[in-house]
């Protein structure tokens, strides 16, 4: 809440706002606050259940390639995309991202699923995908002319100030529904901890699960990608730190990662504007805080 | 409450029937890769690709949904990775569907003074306690009641021989309150001690269903075990067996 209120009034005369206080906070503040909440639940969120689905604590989309696909796809539709208009951006950038996070998803999954237990092999495969995206991006870069090519690089580093009110409109709705749907499945996920036969054997129809909570994390990672670009490390760091101060009940750490994913973001993007003074790539202050606690992570992980 | 007529797994099981009825402590015994496994997984409903016939409560296995099975029906299996740093206690409660922990099974399963410890830090045996555990509890409110289905596969696995009795009697008592457990294992001397229903496996076929082991003669059962068994009278009135391995 501190954080909501400090990103959306701080600078501003709240008591006696003039109009274009008003059009700042109704066209850039509102719009970033709500982009940095919907962005870092998704990813948080999103995250917290891949890690559970895929056996693997240091599943994070950006690590295993899920936001490169959809990085990916949404270079394709920005560079090549010149003479599409902004209406037609609005709705394309949200469907390209989702279709490059699913394929990516439904390749990393397919991956972890013959490599049960082997953590480092599905780390290697994410890498090895978020690579060849690189690749495929470095290639549409050298073709592109020098506008879209600044544009490309500033929203692949990650942005919260690019959304506005048409794009938020198709984005936040995605999010909400997906994060919505596995919020609700807190209880599948303690089941699912021990494995697939022993989640269907306590109750769940798995095969559907499977599917519905793939797709649920496709939809919001495609469309957190689709509004900030790729914003890395947030969604490995949130449950992590969660999971080791309050333990593993997914009926908590679910919530519990959209809020402190929401607000962490808020407060990246708050203190990266208050104290640089300018609007820092919000993904370049998460990957400088979160790379630390990745090292720390795998060095606990290798010690068990 | 459970019935298997021609039951065909494709390179698992071939055309098993057997069946077992309410209060009956069933024995599967076999050597590795007999296919023990794959029928309590076929019983559990957690194998596809099978022909024949599976029914609990004289209903068809494929007309449950997963939950109503879940609540009647619970399976052990053998092999468990766990990746995430879990408590023994949060563990169980993610099973236990709102209801407390019953003292009266963690009493019998000896885990009380590790409730509080990771599930990593655990030995083996300790680990295949809260894992017996962990599937009772799935079932606790039918177990009960006595209507409940239990299968266990190598339970014994990595426990030492105080927490085997103490393992076998309280399924023996489950058993006696009216519900079927099946337990998978390797040890001729639990099963003779505590079996009132033998199931013999070889090469994926039922081979025999015997009230006790010693229905059957020592060469009859070296030649299922593959290795040489022999059987003494005990003083209690029950036969021992023991293999020995022929010098070469």
């Amino acid at each position: 809440m501190i954080s909501i209120i400090l990103s959306l009034f701080l600078g501003l005369n709240y008591s006696n706002m003039s109009k274009v206080d008003g059009q700042i906070l109704w066209q850039l503040r509102l719009p970033l606050v709500l982009t940095a909440c919907c962005v870092g639940a998704a990813l948080a969120v999103s995250s917290a259940s891949l890690q559970v689905m895929l056996h693997n604590p240091l599943a994070d989309p950006g690590i295993i390639g899920i936001t490169s696909g959809a990085s990916l796809v949404a270079a394709c539709i920005l560079l090549l995309g010149e003479n599409v208009s902004p209406t037609s951006l609005q709705y394309l950038l949200p469907l390209g991202c989702f279709i490059g996070a699913l394929i990516s998803t439904l390749l990393i999954y397919a991956v972890a699923k013959r490599l049960v237990a082997n953590h480092a092999a599905v780390i290697l495969a994410g890498i090895a995908i978020s690579t060849l995206s690189g690749a495929l991006i470095a290639w549409m870069h050298f073709f592109s002319d020098a506008q879209a090519m600044r544009n490309l690089t500033f929203w692949l580093m990650g942005s919260l100030y690019q959304a506005d009110w048409p794009v938020l409109t198709i984005a936040m709705p995605i999010i909400l529904i997906s994060v919505g749907y596995l919020l609700r499945q807190g209880q599948a996920f303690n089941w699912y901890y021990f494995g697939a036969n022993s989640a269907q054997l306590a109750g769940l129809n798995v095969a559907k699960f499977r599917r519905t909570v793939l797709l649920a994390c496709a939809l919001s990672v495609g469309a957190a990608v689709s509004i900030a670009g790729s914003i890395a490390f947030i969604g490995l760091v949130v449950p992590h730190v969660l999971r080791l101060i309050f333990g593993y009940n997914n009926r908590f750490i679910l919530p519990a990662s959209a809020l402190l994913g929401a607000s962490l973001l808020l407060w990246v993007n708050l203190l990266s504007t208050s104290l640089a003074g300018i609007s820092l790539p919000v993904s370049m202050v998460t990957a400088t805080m979160g790379g630390p606690i990745f090292l720390y992570s795998i060095a606990r992980l290798s010690r068990k | 409450m459970l019935k298997i007529e021609a039951l065909t797994v494709k390179g698992r099981l071939v055309n098993i029937t057997c069946q077992a009825q309410a209060g009956q402590f069933v024995h599967v015994m076999g050597n590795n890769g007999s296919g023990k496994s794959s029928l309590l997984h076929a019983a559990a409903g957690l194998l596809a690709g099978q022909s024949g016939l599976i029914q609990l409560l004289g209903q068809n296995l494929s007309q449950f949904s997963p939950g109503q099975l879940a609540k009647f029906r619970c399976l052990q299996e053998q092999h468990h990775p766990l990746v995430f740093g879990l408590t023994v206690a949060e563990a169980l409660d993610f099973f236990t569907r709102g209801q407390r922990l019953p003292s009266d099974l963690v009493n019998a399963l000896d885990i009380a003074e590790f409730l509080q410890r990771p599930m990593q830090s655990l030995s083996g045996g300790e680990h295949k306690r809260v894992e017996i555990a962990r599937v009772l509890l799935q079932v606790w409110p039918a177990l009960q009641a006595g209507n409940a289905l239990i299968l266990l596969d190598e339970p014994t696995q990595g426990l030492d021989f105080k927490h085997q009795h103490a393992l076998f009697r309280q399924l023996q008592m489950f058993a006696e309150g009216g519900n079927v457990v099946i337990v998978s294992h390797h040890d001729l001397n639990l099963c003779q001690r505590y079996a009132n229903v033998v199931w013999l496996m070889d090469k994926g076929r039922l081979v025999a269903s015997l009230p006790a082991l010693d229905a059957l003669s020592d060469s009859q059962l070296s030649q299922i075990f593959s290795c040489p068994i022999q059987s003494f009278a005990h003083a209690h009135g029950h036969k021992i067996f023991q293999t020995y391995l022929e010098d070469r």
